[in-house]
């Protein structure tokens, strides 16, 4: 990207790998030149109910008041706890328990940036037993609360539906649209399970699946304004086959629009 | 169902505990379906063996894929990353290789690894202004030896009974069958520099490792010139100076200002002014 400035809107990067001092940072700044840049953090943990990691906040805000990000988001999830991190992105109860942390990390996020921030809905593999609400049901009220906006992942939608046994459409169909201010879409590995379980894995190693596609073109019309992002962070391919795909992204969200369609971003 | 905060510590612990183990059943029972937990388990061991690969490359290679693989298994199990970002984890997995049995006849592997995560350390590092030459022109004796200077943030000094820097270089290049490194060819003293987007190793002197050492210690340079004398005193302190000076391997203490960590109280409440507006 450095040298071929691809013809694709704007970029996103993972904040944890450039709070660093070294070169990777300044690809960023070199990038930030001619591309809109967004954050999206995984490692902030928004979803631990003991708090959040404030050492780990301020290198964020510094990495964005450096940065001047058009966008800033992480995710409804939970990274590790006081003795580890995890690695990963760990799913919530959808219970008003596992929500009032949430919101209050959420605000210490915002706080910390001044600015409102994205939170993506997850990937999700297993289901907590105690959940009083649906998904969507979830999403909708924490956006209400925490003032923050939504970063739509349909390919984790359609993952997690495929997981959990629940109809997507249902789902995006209830996503508060006014809330959407980003969409991701990526592909996923088919995984078959030795005893017969047949899980889909949030990769983000291939092309966009045809089923996410659809649901793509669906989303595009109710939320025909956020900007679409193509996640491809694994097994990454030439840079003409990303650039197809945000290409790809870009006719289906003129589709929905019309003709002053703005361009997709790739991470 | 366990109260959330500690029903997230427990499954935190559960991921941790590894791929296969059985699960405590009040967790087993707070999920609809219990196996999935092991997609977890494993991510959370695949991915930090992976970053320990990207960090510890030469290591890989000496070893080969599926003793590093075993090894950095264990470590990850004794040692889990405590902060999100992966390119600081590791730094104890050379203190670790020091004690882990099946490594033991590989005396230098653990050298090996703490050269490794110096280079790592380099390569993250923030730049900081180095101390110039002509700085000390001007100084008197005393004001000399008061000066308080450090280690450049992307300089590292890795001293080794064995010659690590000679089994790194044999070992860094991918394509090639590595040429043999005789392990009696002496200690190393390596100086790992990073350049603008390049690492460097650079072999230093008795004295010039004990100076550097010192003045990373904290000492003044006063001090660190007696401890270049007291390693071997034939040699000239003031010119190991000039040269770790002129490699730009020193930086006052008062340029080495860690990152910008503000604190940002959290507040439970979130203020209406700053609402999501598409």
């Amino acid at each position: 990207m450095t040298e071929a400035r691809a013809p694709v809107g704007w970029l996103e990067a993972h904040s944890e790998n450039y709070l660093d001092g070294g070169p990777n940072a300044l690809l960023l700044e070199n990038l930030r030149t001619d591309y809109p840049i967004s954050l999206h953090g995984v490692g902030l943990s928004l979803g631990s109910a003991d708090g959040i990691d404030h050492a780990h906040l301020a290198r964020i805000a510094d990495l964005a008041s450096r940065t001047e990000p058009a966008l800033v988001s992480e995710h409804v999830a939970w990274c590790g706890t006081a003795e580890a991190f995890l690695n990963d992105l760990l799913p919530l109860p959808w219970t008003e328990e596992a929500l009032k942390p949430l919101v209050e990390n959420i605000d210490a996020m915002q706080t910390a940036l001044g600015r409102p921030v994205l939170v993506e809905n997850p990937s999700s593999y297993m289901a907590f037993a105690d959940s009083a609400m649906t998904e969507w049901e979830f999403l909708a009220v924490l956006a209400e609360r925490a003032g923050c906006g939504l970063l739509l992942d349909v390919n984790n939608v359609y993952v997690s539906a495929q997981n959990l046994g629940f109809d997507p459409r249902d789902y995006l169909a209830a996503v508060p649209a006014e809330r959407v201010g980003e969409i991701h879409l990526a592909g996923h590995h088919v995984n078959h399970l030795e005893d017969g379980d047949v899980v889909l894995i949030d990769d983000h190693g291939s092309t966009v699946a045809d089923p996410v596609w659809e649901l793509f073109a669906e989303t595009a019309a109710r939320c025909p304004n956020a900007p679409v992002l193509i996640e491809w962070d694994t097994r990454i391919p030439e840079l003409d086959v990303l650039v197809a795909e945000a290409t790809k992204a870009d006719a289906v969200t003129e589709t929905a629009r019309g003709p002053e369609a703005r361009h997709a971003g790739v991470a | 169902m366990p109260a959330w905060p500690d029903l997230q510590r427990a499954l935190g612990a559960a991921v941790r505990a590894g791929p296969g183990t059985p699960l405590a059943s009040e967790l087993a029972s707070a999920l609809v379906d219990p196996a999935r937990f092991e997609v977890h388990r494993n991510h959370y061991v695949i991915t930090l063996v992976e970053a320990l690969e990207t960090t510890f490359p030469v290591v890989r290679r000496v070893v080969g894929e599926h003793f590093f693989r075993q090894a950095a298994r264990v470590f990850v199990r004794a040692e889990p990353p405590a902060r999100p970002c992966l390119f600081e984890y590791g730094s104890g997995l050379g203190s670790f290789l020091s004690t882990y049995g099946p490594a033991v006849e590989l005396v230098y592997l653990a050298d090996l690894a703490r050269l490794e995560w110096a280079i790592n350390e380099t390569w993250h590092a923030t730049d900081a202004v180095a101390f110039q030459l002509d700085e000390l022109a001007g100084l008197d004796a005393e004001a000399l030896e008061a000066l308080a200077l450090g280690l450049h943030p992307r300089y590292r000094l890795v001293i080794s009974p064995w010659p690590v820097d000679q089994i790194w270089r044999a070992n860094r290049a991918t394509d090639a069958e590595p040429e043999p490194v005789a392990l009696d060819a002496g200690p190393a003293r390596v100086l790992v520099r990073r350049t603008e987007d390049e690492i460097e190793l650079a072999g230093l002197g008795e004295a010039e490792a004990a100076l550097l050492s010192a003045l990373g210690r904290g000492a003044d340079l006063g001090e660190a010139l007696g401890a270049a004398s007291a390693v071997q005193s034939e040699t000239d302190p003031g010119a190991c100076f000039l040269h770790l000076a002129a490699l730009g391997a020193v930086a006052r203490r008062e340029a080495l200002s860690p990152l910008h960590t503000h604190h940002y109280p959290s507040s439970a409440h979130p203020s209406p002014d700053r609402e999501f507006q598409p």
